[in-house]
């Protein structure tokens, strides 16, 4: 049987060596770390906050981070600052200044303080006015212990003599153990931006700064933040009379356009002026792209980091930022949906940074009870009225730069291609002997054939311009038609048709039934011709996806039945069992299909026996052979080379387009097309060969 | 007089259509119903409307297309859903393309039936009216219950998004304009984001489906 004896109370000790694993091996990233600091100061509700940095590309350099924030006491210091691996801070709970804690539970602290030899904490704090408290590391002391505990940290308390500091704290990691380098520092650079008000307008936003003689162009990138790399700055402002006027400037400053009144408010105010109090706008739009950004220090991904964070405009009133305006997701000037609608030349939220300043509002804005922001009044819309006009004329501006540029893209390559001739001459010039006469002839020929090229391409444009122009007119009237006349007669014809039934039952039959069946045919046939066209224009069949070729055969013929049954067309088809697919916009097939059977209908009109065009699909190793035939007479009057030709034509009246397109959907398509003056059924042969994905 | 619909006596029926022809049309097809059908003339304050003609009425039909003539200042669609607010049956009869289709289905929640003109008789209508007066009392057609259902962004272009609704159809994209889509989702939208969405998944054809409340994780 057992018997206690005693019991000895024991507790888990740390050796020294975890000082140095949780330090430097679990956090081995120097801006991470020293950040780490600098967001202790963010937490502490700071407003300045600087990071100096002294000879640290050597060994033995220092860094200092010095605040005006809350301040430690001794209890903040040995509950708090001293605990390692729990934060005193809640993520849901916000600081007085309104900011969510952004510290974590210090061991990135540890990992700063642990940089140097020794790392001293000065801290005045903001409830003890006139005293401060001071902690010296000094880690060499927990090289020569065995426990963590071994080693005393003394807090010491102190009269403050200077009226220097109100509170705040200042940490500073002497003797730096290694260097720190330029990549580390500009990290540290991009944090430090990251985590700064990109205005300076708010008294209470956070501003650290970095000071550092080895490393100015940090320095300044970080006072600047990254607005020097923004390719336009827009400048709007609104005189106290309500007169709006902007410029927008190049990144140097330099002015590219500049905008009266008139400018822009010549859409929404006809001249009018804003009714608001004056106001300024500032608008910085980046392009960012590698090409835009290769020959700049700072990096496109970076720029996009900090617009992800703080892009869009921000508002203030007098020097007061007002939330959530430009908050991440607040877009309350719809530049991603005018970006959207019209996405060149135009800034989104996530390549633009703005604040619009509203001074001297005489209390003419007023704040939602629940500070949710302002109420959108008369006043307040006139004010984004005039955002968006000045970022209208904005996008109108770099519009008119982009179309010079491109006129001028297309004079320069005209003025290319005349030198390149010159040049081309003259080195003909200088062969000699017979070799001279066969090159020149055969140049002479090449420029004939290319001259040729050119009229048939500057013809087939016509042609498609002119087509164009009639599609557009068609689907307007398409339009028209549908949604009136042939509403009317619809409605109309069912109510006679019904009156009928009603009052005259027994001769319904007799006098009226045939007569209206042919009524309702005729509607359906004319209703076709706005279906079909308003079906070809349907926006989703222009995007590329898995199309299902029999199914849009099938919708094909089922659209222009009508058409087919009003000129006495049958129209047979012979399916492949399965549903090949390719992966292409459904718009091409369609266009293939339905400018094969307006081939077909077109061929014939002069058929007096039954008309009848026939459609087969067969899928032989992957490849879908489509063949559309009619009983017409055939290719007449025109080589089976001929017919793809754009313009080649046998019928008076039409365009000689339509198997030119389906030829150029077919290449597109990675096919190939062919044909048979006299097919199986006497009229034509089209043959559509297109790889398929699968059936 | 009037029709008894659902325990509701309809008999002044508001024609509205921008088409002077087409109002006649619709309120010749009437003549001999029991509804007594008035076409409404132009409309230049909705207020106005909303507080005079429309509470002669018992019930509308419009067209959708109404602003193109400047005959009224908005659509049908949001006129029906404005009679939906004030539990007025309506029936929007319209043939629209997929190009009003964003435009239309902004309002589809407050739209329980579109009819197409030639479907356009008395008792189409009276069955419309009877399916918006149950909406009312509560009473919705399966296919227009809204349901909590996984979306995914299939991609972006200017002006629309296109989704992918996994418990409607698997492979079929459906275009969202990015109008249709809520302040908070338009700075959001990506290639491969999922969100849940209220859509009523129990319709079949795709242009009968709506977005109710838009959800981010």
């Amino acid at each position: 049987m057992e018997r206690r004896l005693q019991t000895i109370e024991a507790q888990i000790r740390f050796s020294t060596q975890i000082i140095k694993r949780l330090g430097e091996e679990l956090n081995p990233s120097i801006d991470q770390s020293i950040l780490e600091l600098v967001k202790n100061s963010y937490d502490a509700d700071a407003k300045s906050c600087i990071v100096e940095l002294d000879s640290i590309t050597e060994l033995g350099g220092s860094i200092k981070i010095s605040d005006d924030g809350n301040g430690m006491d001794s209890e903040n210091i040995i509950n708090g600052w001293l605990v390692l691996g729990e934060s005193s801070k809640k993520a849901d709970e916000k600081t007085k200044l309104g900011r969510i804690p952004s510290g974590n539970k210090g061991l990135g602290r540890l990992a700063a303080l642990r940089m140097g030899t020794t790392a001293r904490l000065t801290s005045y704090p903001k409830r003890e006015k006139g005293t401060f408290y001071e902690l010296l590391i000094d880690w060499n002391k927990y090289d020569n212990a065995k426990l963590v505990e071994d080693v005393s940290l003394p807090v010491k308390k102190y009269q403050s003599v200077t009226e220097k500091f109100e509170s705040g704290t200042i940490i500073s990691i002497e003797n730096l153990r290694n260097k720190i380098g330029d990549r580390e520092v500009t990290k540290i650079a991009r944090g430090l931006i990251l985590l700064s008000d990109p205005f300076d307008d708010d008294p209470n936003a956070f501003r650290p700064r970095l000071i550092s003689e080895e490393f100015r162009e940090m320095e300044q990138l970080v006072a600047r933040r990254y607005f020097d790399d923004a390719d336009y700055h827009l400048v709007a402002q609104v005189d106290k009379k309500g007169v709006g006027y902007a410029s927008i400037n190049d990144y140097k400053g330099n002015t590219l356009f500049q905008a009266t009144h008139a400018d822009l408010s010549k859409k929404s105010k006809k001249g009018n002026v804003y009714k608001c109090p004056p106001i300024t706008f500032d608008l910085w739009t980046f392009l960012l792209n590698e090409v835009t950004f290769s020959t700049r220090q700072t990096s496109v991904g970076e720029v996009r980091a900090w617009l992800k964070e703080f892009g869009g405009v921000h508002l203030y009133e007098n020097g007061l930022r007002v939330n959530p305006y430009g908050n991440p997701g607040n877009d309350w000037l719809d530049m991603n949906l005018s970006r959207a609608k019209s996405p060149e030349e135009r800034p989104s939220t996530n390549t633009s940074i703005g604040a619009v300043r509203i001074k001297e509002s005489d209390s003419l804005l007023s704040q939602k009870t629940d500070r949710s922001g302002l109420i959108e009044d008369e006043t307040f819309h006139e004010i984004k009225s005039f955002c968006k006009d000045a970022m209208d004329w904005m996008a109108r501006s770099r519009m008119e730069v982009a179309e010079r540029k491109r006129t001028a893209e297309r004079l320069r390559s005209q003025v290319e291609s005349s030198g390149t001739k010159e040049r081309l001459e003259k080195e003909i010039k200088l062969i000699t002997g017979p070799k001279q006469n066969k090159i020149q002839q055969a140049f002479v020929k090449y420029e004939k054939a290319q001259k040729e090229e050119i009229k048939a391409l500057k013809a087939e444009i016509q042609l498609y311009r002119t087509l164009s122009t009639a599609g557009i007119t068609a689907a307007t009237f398409s339009h028209e038609s549908r949604g009136n006349a042939i509403k009317v007669l619809t409605v109309s014809i069912n109510t006679i048709d019904n009156r009928i039934k009603k009052y005259l039952s027994t001769s319904y039959e007799d006098l009226f039934k045939k007569p209206l069946i042919r009524i309702y045919a005729s509607v359906d046939s004319l209703a076709v011709m706005g279906n079909a066209t308003l079906s070809l224009l349907q926006r989703d069949k222009r995007r590329p996806v898995k199309v299902n070729i029999h199914k849009v055969i099938n919708n094909s013929i089922e659209i222009l039945q009508p058409f087919f049954d009003g000129r006495d067309i049958k129209v047979t088809s012979d399916l492949f069992e399965g549903n090949p697919f390719v992966r292409a916009t459904e718009a091409a097939i369609e266009s293939i299909v339905t400018n094969l059977f307006n081939n077909s209908i077109a061929a014939l009109e002069d058929v007096t026996k039954q008309r009848q065009i026939f459609i087969r699909t067969i899928v032989d190793d992957n490849i879908l052979s489509l063949t559309v035939s009619d009983n017409g007479p055939g290719i007449k009057g025109l080589s089976l080379r001929d017919i793809w030709l754009p313009g080649e034509t046998s019928y008076p009246n039409g365009t000689g387009l339509g198997l030119t397109i389906v030829r150029d959907a077919v290449h597109d398509l990675g096919g190939k097309v062919s044909a048979n003056a006299n097919g199986e059924y006497g009229g034509a042969d089209i043959i559509v060969e297109i790889p398929i994905l699968g059936i | 007089m009037g029709i008894q619909i659902a325990e509701q006596v309809i008999d002044r029926l508001c024609i509205i259509d921008d088409d002077e022809g087409a109002r006649s049309s619709y309120v010749e097809a009437f003549y001999d119903s029991g509804f007594k059908s008035f076409p409404q003339e132009r409309v230049v304050d909705v207020d106005l409307f909303l507080n005079n003609s429309l509470t002669a009425s018992d019930a509308v039909v419009s067209d959708h297309q109404l602003k193109k003539k400047n005959y009224f200042p908005i659509n049908g669609a949001q006129v029906v859903s404005m009679c939906y607010d004030r539990r007025i049956p309506s029936v929007l009869v319209t043939k629209y393309d997929q190009a009003q289709l964003p435009e239309i289905r902004k309002f589809r929640q407050k739209i329980p039936v579109i009819l197409n003109p030639s479907l356009f008789r008395e008792d189409t209508i009276i069955h419309s009216l009877e399916v918006c007066i149950k909406e009312f009392k509560g009473v919705m057609r399966a296919d227009r219950k809204l349901w909590r259902t996984l979306v995914r962004i299939d991609s972006i272009e200017p002006n629309f998004i296109y989704i992918i609704i996994p418990g409607w159809d698997t492979t079929e994209a459906i275009s969202i304009g990015i109008d249709e889509l809520p302040q908070h989702i338009r700075t959001i939208v990506a290639v491969d984001k999922r969100m849940h969405v209220q859509i009523n998944v129990g319709c079949e054809s795709v242009n009968d489906l709506y977005f109710g409340e838009w959800e981010v994780k």
